[in-house]
């Protein structure tokens, strides 16, 4: 599993925890939040490029990177041309970064449509009409890692414009535990149970 | 003489004033005129300005002059993202290009991009250039790892990884960063996946009820009851444990299963069964002893056994063209019609 160095994590760990992405946060398998995104922005400030020093900012860790099957990112927004040009975005992210991409779709707009009394008081046939329009735009992605997946999603949320929200989700695959390949009890089938069931 | 400047300069402030401030300006600055001898000369460096009283006089900064707009500074092969490093509202000094938004007047065109108000509304991609986004892409490619080569089609992922847990993240602005349904978890198993008997696998379909789909094979467990994700997943672990350990143990009332709780229909001590035997005793030459053997050399016919078989098809797969087809065919053959 790729991540900084845990001093750099360390220093950041409070700027980067005040702000809130609703990402990863529960899951136990990850560690915090990666901060390399700081040290990014800083360096492209000035122009220089962080692969000088690789080594230092990188570490690998021996837990195992959860496979995602299929990560499927969903963008709504009020307005199309912006989602047009997030999904300009996100597609050529995804091209750079090599993530498949599978799908990339619009599902069909939703409108939300309100009849009102135009007036404060009386006047009950005279009313004004408003709509709420939300788009949406469906990027999927195939046979992504963790590692990768949290640089992608962390990349696109960060640069999603305002008025537009996203749902993220993700499809983790694992392997059958230990405790449900075989049958623990020792002898089948008629003995009542002695043994304590694990998880509990 | 200078009292006397004074008053005229206060009359001529409240008079230019009074239609604006109201009643209450006019009244103070006419007690003001009477009481010139003692009034302190408080003009401020404004002229026509109101008194600030206490607050002092505004200070106006005078105005600096406009530079040379970015733009017609640039060159062509310049680095954009020097520009626009970061999301930043729409500067039209900044921007070269000639663009123009909103409603046109009539006879016109859309207004132009100096003061325009539209185009600094609207979310701008000005800093997410293609350049942009390849330099961001080198630099973030450190942190990204690879798809292992060997889990490249679905049906191997399938076989290795069997459960599948999804689960759904939210982005969105609001006085809360926090969506509650982020907490659900879904675990998808196929049923075939796991190491279970025969009558392990028909307990746990009873156990599961709804959760489990006949057609795809597929056993779905959402979890939400629990207010974070990890313990929901964590629940939907134990549940998994819990029916497949369940599941392989055989209880006393377990014996007591009837023909009405079996999932399948088996033709062995059923009526069906029974009803062609005697039938086909009855056709035998009477001459025959009965007994069990002629039992058993009746169920060992070929005939016998296709009849069994249609009747099984049509039990478990309902009726269709071929199934009844195949039904009528096997009767024929069993009555020697």
């Amino acid at each position: 599993y790729v991540s900084p160095t845990n001093y750099v994590c360390f220093l950041f760990a409070n700027l980067v925890g005040s702000i809130g992405l609703n990402t990863c946060r529960n899951r136990g398998i990850y560690t915090t939040l990666r901060p390399f995104r700081l040290t990014l922005s800083a360096c492209l400030h000035t122009g220089t490029v962080v692969s000088s020093q690789p080594s230092s900012t990188v570490t690998v860790t021996e837990e195992p990177d959860t496979l995602y099957q299929k990560v499927s990112v969903l963008v709504k927004g009020h307005d199309k041309a912006v989602l047009d040009s997030y999904e300009f975005f996100a597609t050529l992210t995804a091209k750079e970064l090599g993530v498949t991409l599978g799908k990339v779709f619009e599902p069909p707009k939703n409108i939300e449509r309100l009849t009102l009394l135009k007036s404060v008081h009386i006047f009950n046939k005279h009313r004004v009409q408003y709509e709420m329009r939300t788009h949406y735009r469906c990027i999927e992605l195939c046979h992504v890692t963790g590692s990768t997946a949290q640089v992608y999603l962390e990349y696109i949320q960060r640069n999603l414009p305002e008025g537009v929200a996203m749902e993220v989700t993700k499809t983790a695959m694992e392997r059958i535990p230990e405790h449900i390949l075989k049958p623990m009890w020792k002898d089948l089938p008629t003995d009542p149970p002695t043994e304590e069931k694990p998880n509990q | 003489m200078a009292a006397h400047t004074l008053n005229i300069y206060m009359l001529s402030l409240g008079r230019m004033h009074c239609h604006i401030y109201g009643r209450n300006v006019h009244k103070a600055l006419n007690r003001a005129t009477y009481a010139t001898a003692l009034s302190t000369n408080n003009s401020s460096p404004n002229k026509g300005f109101p008194d600030r009283g206490s607050r002092g006089p505004i200070i106006r900064r005078p105005r600096r002059e406009e530079g040379e707009p970015r733009k017609d500074r640039m060159p062509v092969d310049q680095d954009w993202t020097a520009v626009y490093p970061t999301a930043a509202p729409f500067r039209p000094g900044s921007v070269p290009l000639p663009v123009r938004m909103g409603f046109p007047v009539k006879r016109g065109v859309p207004p132009e991009k100096k003061g325009n108000l539209e185009l600094i509304k609207i979310p701008n991609f000005l800093h997410l250039t293609p350049t942009a986004i390849k330099k961001h892409c080198e630099a973030m490619k450190l942190f990204c790892t690879e798809w292992p080569s060997a889990l490249d089609t679905n049906v191997k992922c399938d076989e290795h990884f069997p459960i599948k847990i999804e689960c759904k993240d939210y982005v969105s602005a609001g006085t809360s960063i926090r969506n509650p349904s982020a907490r659900i978890v879904n675990l998808r198993v196929k049923l075939s996946s796991l190491n279970l008997d025969d009558h392990a696998g028909k307990k746990m379909v009873k156990l599961l009820g709804e959760r489990y789909c006949k057609e795809t094979d597929i056993i779905t467990i959402i979890t939400d009851s629990c207010p974070v994700r990890q313990q929901n997943y964590d629940y939907a672990m134990y549940l998994l444990t819990v029916l497949y350990h369940e599941s392989w143990k055989t209880e006393a009332w377990e014996s007591e299963k009837t023909v009405a709780d079996m999932e399948e229909y088996s033709w062995e001590d059923s009526p069906s069964q029974k009803n062609a035997l005697s039938t086909l005793v009855r056709m035998q030459i009477a001459g025959e002893v009965e007994g069990d053997a002629v039992r058993d050399k009746l169920l060992g016919r070929p005939e016998v056994q296709e009849y069994r078989e249609s009747v099984i098809r049509l039990m478990n797969e309902g009726e269709s063209e071929s199934s009844i087809l195949q039904y009528r065919e096997a009767v024929k053959k069993l009555l020697k019609l």
